[in-house]
């Protein structure tokens, strides 16, 4: 795991001790805080091809909620995109759906910036893919793989 | 903030706030759990100090000052609502909106005539530049690399 500490280390969210995996979430998950409320704040971080996704839960008595999504690329350390949420249900598909939106539309307006031409369903349907492995794939394998990738 | 600027100035870098994409000068960690901290921004001669507090799962941005010049002139001072998430877009409307604000003033003082939308369409240029340009250059690299987009 130590490898793995050292990588969330460099984008300053991480500690040896306050990232643990979790097997339910299939995320690396950091050290959560409790309010006085009883609602407990925690991060979840996921990763694929590149890309590092980090969700900011909150969990109540009855629900959980998302409040908010941060991707990153993992190769510059670079904050893509990010987006807040108020009252937003916490599920995985709907964390995946989000975080598939705000990537395209980033890279749509990147590339509408630059004149670059795409085909928007095309470049939907491979960061759906993406998206969606960091989501329901193996994280860590998905780290290890990362990491090898980073050290080639 | 004010007090931390004079030596901020003068200061180096400490790092990087990678989830605000800010250059930090100064961080406190409290014994809240909060780290408060005041990160810069470049752009078109601006420079834009944020102060923000980023604790577990969230951020809040307390105050922005925006300075122009290598003399580092104030131009604008705004105080966010407390509880004020933070959010790039936040930040960038807020600054938006002030220095729109002072211009029109500024203008209508001097009788100096200006066309409002142009005003605003530069304003949001120059910000959206400062503020998202190294995030879409990421994104582009990425989606090449991926084979997104072709390279």
């Amino acid at each position: 795991m130590s490898q793995e500490i050292s990588l969330f280390r460099n984008f300053g969210i991480a500690t040896p001790n306050t990232i643990t995996f979790s097997k339910s979430l299939n995320a690396l998950v950091g050290v959560g805080y409790t309010s006085m409320a009883g609602n407990t704040y925690f991060n979840s971080l996921r990763m694929a091809d590149g890309i590092l996704i980090k969700e900011d839960i909150g969990q109540g008595y009855a629900h959980s909620f998302l409040n908010g999504l941060h991707i990153y690329d993992i190769r510059t350390k670079t904050l893509i995109c990010e987006k807040l949420f108020s009252c937003h249900y916490y599920s995985r598909d709907t964390a995946k759906s989000d975080a598939i939106d705000m990537l395209t539309d980033m890279i749509g307006k990147a590339a509408s910036k630059e004149n670059i031409i795409l085909n928007y369903n095309e470049m939907r349907s491979k960061v759906s893919d993406i998206v969606r492995r960091a989501f329901f794939a193996d994280q860590m394998q998905e780290i290890q793989k990362t990491l090898k990738q980073l050290s080639a | 903030m004010e007090n931390s600027l004079v030596n901020i100035l003068k200061s180096q870098p400490i790092g990087k706030s990678y989830s605000t994409g800010l250059t930090l000068y100064q961080s406190y960690k409290a014994t809240s759990g909060f780290d408060y901290q005041i990160g810069m921004r470049e752009a078109s001669g601006l420079y834009i100090f944020e102060g923000f507090a980023e604790g577990t799962g969230c951020a809040y941005l307390n105050k922005i000052l925006v300075f122009f010049g290598q003399d580092k002139q104030l131009i604008a001072d705004i105080n966010l609502p407390q509880g004020t998430f933070y959010n790039r877009e936040t930040a960038k409307e807020a600054i938006k909106q002030v220095l729109c604000k002072y211009f029109y003033d500024a203008c209508q003082r001097e009788n100096m005539s200006f066309t409002q939308s142009e005003v605003e369409e530069q304003v949001e240029d120059i910000l959206d530049k400062c503020y998202f340009s190294e995030s879409r250059r990421a994104v582009l690299n990425w989606a090449k690399e991926v084979g997104i987009l072709k390279a």
